[in-house]
């Protein structure tokens, strides 16, 4: 309460993570996420405003960065003792076999199936990469060149959003992958 | 201080019954929505001073989500970051079905010994 109330997004971000420090990363990530979600479209909902003027009234309608970070944090809670039993960590099995059990992981498998995967995808990014900026720079001269490149942007953030639910599918990093 | 007396109490209310506020409007609706959609529906619905911080509102999604009762789709977004849509699960629809009947029941029970009754 001593803290003066952010006034920008990014100020508001960065308290909501110092209120956060020590949790989970991906807790973490996913607060930062939905806030910036929020955000964004209260200040563009508020065009009329300036963003100081947006950011003075979050407190009571999105929350204090201590507030939300205190309804992730007891969410998280629940949320684990109620999904994740501790796994059965058989004590009595020798060290040989806890060094071996690495074999028996699926998990191990997909991370794997995402590494041999990584030299595919990578060549088809680097390729749509350099022919996309290359083409953008080259009709740049043209008009063509402003609106190939606004559609060549485009199109790398769809193909990042798309890489990143492939990690999150082949290796279970991120919170989002279970579910079904 | 009072004040904090009567925002603890509803906190405390508010920990079971948002997920239930939550799985009920999104059962409504016959499109996906985007948590700040989810909030700006539930604050229009109140007048006054709001029942809960819209910011709360986000971790439950997620933690409905874990637990299989909706799901969601990333979109990107040109305004911001991608949007996270939520769409209600089969199973959701049969939770919501006993969660409803769940509140209904704790509300005659609490409303038998609170209410006023005129003498």
């Amino acid at each position: 309460m001593s803290r003066p109330a952010p006034r920008t997004i990014d100020a508001y971000l960065t308290l909501l993570r110092e209120c956060l420090r020590g949790e989970d990363p991906a807790l973490i990530q996913d607060a930062l996420y939905d806030a910036e979600e929020y955000l964004r479209a209260e200040v563009a909902a508020h065009s009329g405003k300036s963003e100081a003027d947006v950011l003075e009234l979050i407190a009571s309608t999105y929350g204090a960065p201590e507030e939300v970070a205190d309804a992730y944090r007891d969410t998280e809670v629940k949320v684990r003792a109620a999904l994740a039993p501790p796994r059965p960590h058989s004590a009595n099995s020798g060290a040989l076999r806890r060094f071996f059990a690495v074999f028996g992981d699926v998990r191990a498998y997909t991370s794997l199936f995402f590494l041999l995967l990584a030299l595919p995808t990578g060549i088809l990014y680097f390729v749509l990469a350099v022919a996309g900026l290359s083409m953008s720079a080259g009709l740049a001269v043209l008009i063509v060149g402003v609106p190939f490149f606004l559609a060549f942007i485009g199109l790398t953030r769809v193909i990042a959003l798309g890489e990143g639910r492939l990690i999150e599918a082949t290796t279970g990093a991120g919170s989002h992958a279970s579910g079904s | 201080m009072e004040d904090s007396h009567v925002r603890k109490f509803q906190k405390d209310l508010n920990a079971g019954l948002v997920a239930l506020v939550l799985l009920a409007v999104l059962a409504a609706s016959t499109e996906d929505l985007y948590g700040y959609e989810i909030a700006k529906r539930l604050q229009r619905a109140q007048d006054g001073e709001p029942l809960f911080k819209e910011g709360t509102i986000y971790p439950v999604l997620r933690a409905l989500s874990a637990n299989g009762l909706l799901t969601s789709r990333v979109v990107p977004s040109y305004s911001g970051p991608p949007r996270r849509y939520y769409r209600i699960t089969d199973e959701g629809r049969q939770v919501l079905v006993q969660w409803r009947s769940a509140w209904r029941t704790t509300r005659d029970f609490v409303d038998r010994f609170t209410e006023e009754s005129p003498r």
